[in-house]
């Protein structure tokens, strides 16, 4: 098994696909409706098979953790190779970098990230993995 | 600039559970499982062979988009490719995971099959009938 597709719940699919098109530069991989069904929209990334789909709803998580907790954990992850750089670039788009008590990338002992919003809430995490983090990965896969 | 998605989260309401089902039933593996203090336990399972993890986040919604694990997700779904439709389902539902059909559905972009987790997260199975998923 391999997954292929995984949903994200936007309350407005036009917005979002433009969102995850022009500010976070995925493509956009299929757009059409059967009869009677929702609209299947999905976008993915240049070189990733994997494609989120951008599913009409409306969603709210309450995982019981205070502000200091960040995403908590409740996030897409997105790789790169700069952090600072991708957070400034994003920011100047008007990406929304607050959540939680958190504003901007943070030093963690596996690298540097910075978590931001979509336009309705979703919540993404950008990672650098620094040495630490990048023996981390590869020893988990290892274990295999 | 952002180069691939790594994690994606899956809400659950008791991570030992989940865990026990995705590594169990769908015979995923574990692939991280710690707790810093005061911090959320990062518990992440994958499909053999896959890069992308799924983050077990323990969590309740408080406004649900899903609909009933008896229904169709209307999209609102994970899929997972297979090579094997009905040998993945014969296998799954003999570690009994429930599908919500008897028998895989023959669809016209492929054989596919669907079944939730035990919180109610909607998944499909689907091979293909496209190129056998390359990628």
């Amino acid at each position: 098994m391999k997954l292929t597709h995984v949903p994200i719940v936007v309350r407005d699919q036009d917005r979002a696909v433009a969102f995850y098109t022009e500010v976070l530069g995925f493509d956009k991989r299929a757009d059409y409706q059967l009869p009677g069904k929702p609209r299947w929209l999905t976008v993915g990334l240049k070189g990733q098979t994997l494609e989120l789909i951008l599913v009409q709803g409306e969603a709210r998580v309450d995982l019981g953790l205070g502000p200091e907790a960040g995403s908590g954990g409740h996030h897409v992850a997105f790789t790169t190779t700069d952090c600072q750089g991708d957070y400034e670039a994003l920011k100047a788009r008007g990406v929304d970098f607050a959540v939680g008590s958190y504003t901007k990338p943070i030093k963690q002992p596996w690298g540097t990230s910075a978590t931001f919003k979509d336009p309705d809430g979703n919540l993404f995490a950008l990672v650098q993995p620094n040495v630490v983090g990048k023996v981390f990965t590869a020893l988990s896969r290892l274990k295999r | 600039m952002i180069q691939q998605t790594t994690h994606v989260p899956i809400v659950v309401s008791d991570q030992d559970r989940a865990l026990a089902f995705y590594t169990q039933v769908l015979g995923f593996e574990k692939r991280a499982d710690y707790q810093q203090a005061g911090r959320p336990r990062w518990l992440t399972v994958a499909p053999k062979g896959q890069e992308v993890e799924l983050i077990l986040v323990k969590g309740a919604y408080t406004e649900d988009p899903r609909p009933p694990a008896d229904a169709e997700s209307g999209g609102n779904h994970h899929v997972f490719a297979t090579d094997d439709c009905r040998g993945d389902f014969a296998a799954l539902r003999a570690r009994g995971l429930a599908f919500k059909h008897p028998e895989p559905i023959e669809a016209p972009y492929g054989v596919t099959a669907y079944f939730t987790d035990p919180d109610g997260n909607h998944f499909a199975l689907l091979e293909s009938k496209r190129a056998a998923n390359a990628g």
